[in-house]
């Protein structure tokens, strides 16, 4: 496990890049949004479910994928209320995810684009190397089976994943977020020894 | 009293009626029931992973976790309890995000369901009902009384097998 002073440094990454997406959020919503970070841990993957509000939550997610050195996932997690408001607040009229059509899913890949783009950007900053990325793919489902599918896709044999806690001030309404950030056995090794000041 | 026994990612367990076994949010993980109806006898696990081979040495494994250690500790544990006659049902194994550009591990519920079937027929377990593959999560729950399957998805409600 992490020692206080990594946990620290994963946190001021959190806020880095939380940072990042609010700017971005802002200049794309044309509201003023701030993100706070409340805490930013490393999890044991079979707790996260729990974390993100039990693994039936309905929620609505972002999933982006990180190639070059450091190579893992993004994974952004809303509850559906909170993301049909941001898509509501996009498009200019009250949206309901229950009616997924073609506007809200590109309206939602659009969130989904700049925020996890944003995080990347920050991740990349950070460890002062260069993160490609693809255009991120959305899903609108349990929390439990969106969790699980990206773990053991990235991952299978890890047991942690970075956990980032936000809360987002969108127009003076509160919602909070879920950033998940899943590293491959090799990159987060790499993270460790970056965070230790010999990588 | 009847209980919900709940079983978590890459767990596994064994209950007799009155009582339901049940997992919440699978995603590409399958669930798998192995049941005697005459003993009233069932165990579910929560497979993560088809093959046990991948687990790196010197690591304690999770018999819940893969498609083939979760089967043979099932059958195991049923026959110590008596059990003759096994079948099979089972549900999960989605591909819940679409990528312009799929690699091998993204498959991953589909290779879980097909390792489960592999074991199964090993062990010549017929498998009664499945519900596998698609793009939704599901939460499901066995009434180890009536050998019924209940799925439920966001999308689409409630369904029994």
């Amino acid at each position: 496990m992490l020692s206080e002073f990594e946990q620290d440094l994963l946190k001021e990454l959190g806020n880095i890049g939380s940072g990042h997406a609010a700017t971005a959020l802002s200049a794309m919503l044309s509201k003023p949004v701030n993100i706070t970070v409340s805490s930013a841990e490393m999890e044991p993957i079979t707790y996260l479910p729990e974390r993100v509000g039990g693994p039936e939550r309905h929620v609505a997610s972002v999933l982006l994928e990180l190639d070059g050195d450091i190579r893992g996932m993004i994974l952004i997690l809303f509850a559906v209320e909170d993301a049909e408001q941001m898509v509501s607040t996009l498009i200019g009229m009250p949206y309901s995810f229950d009616s997924f059509d073609e506007l809200g899913q590109s309206a939602w890949e659009e969130v989904g684009n700049i925020m996890s783009g944003a995080y990347a950007r920050a991740l990349g900053d950070w460890l002062q190397t260069p993160i490609m990325i693809q255009v991120p793919a959305t899903a609108i489902d349990m929390a439990g089976s969106i969790v699980e599918f990206v773990v053991t896709s990235v991952q299978p044999e890890e047991d942690a994943a970075l956990y980032i806690d936000t809360t987002f001030m969108i127009d003076q309404k509160v919602s909070a977020g879920h950033v998940l950030f899943l590293p491959t056995h090799g990159s987060l090794k790499r993270i460790q020894e970056r965070l230790l000041g010999n990588g | 009293m009847a209980d919900v026994l709940k079983i978590g990612i890459a767990e596994w367990k064994q209950t007799t009626a009155p009582n339901r076994l049940r997992t919440a949010g699978l995603g590409s993980c399958v669930g798998v029931i192995l049941y005697d109806t005459r003993l009233q006898l069932a165990a579910m696990a929560h497979v993560m992973l088809p093959d046990s081979t991948i687990a790196r040495k010197n690591q304690t494994i999770e018999v819940g976790k893969y498609a083939d250690t979760a089967i043979d500790a099932l059958v195991h544990s049923l026959k110590r309890e008596g059990a003759t006659r096994l079948q099979a049902k089972m549900a999960g194994g989605a591909q819940m995000f679409q990528f312009k550009y799929e690699n091998e591990a993204m498959r991953i519920g589909e290779r879980n369901a097909e390792a489960i079937r592999q074991a199964l027929k090993v062990h010549r377990i017929p498998l009664v009902a499945e519900d596998c593959g698609g793009h939704n999560g599901r939460t499901i729950e066995f009434d180890v009384a009536t050998s019924v399957l209940s799925i439920r998805t966001v999308s689409v409600g409630t369904k029994e097998l």
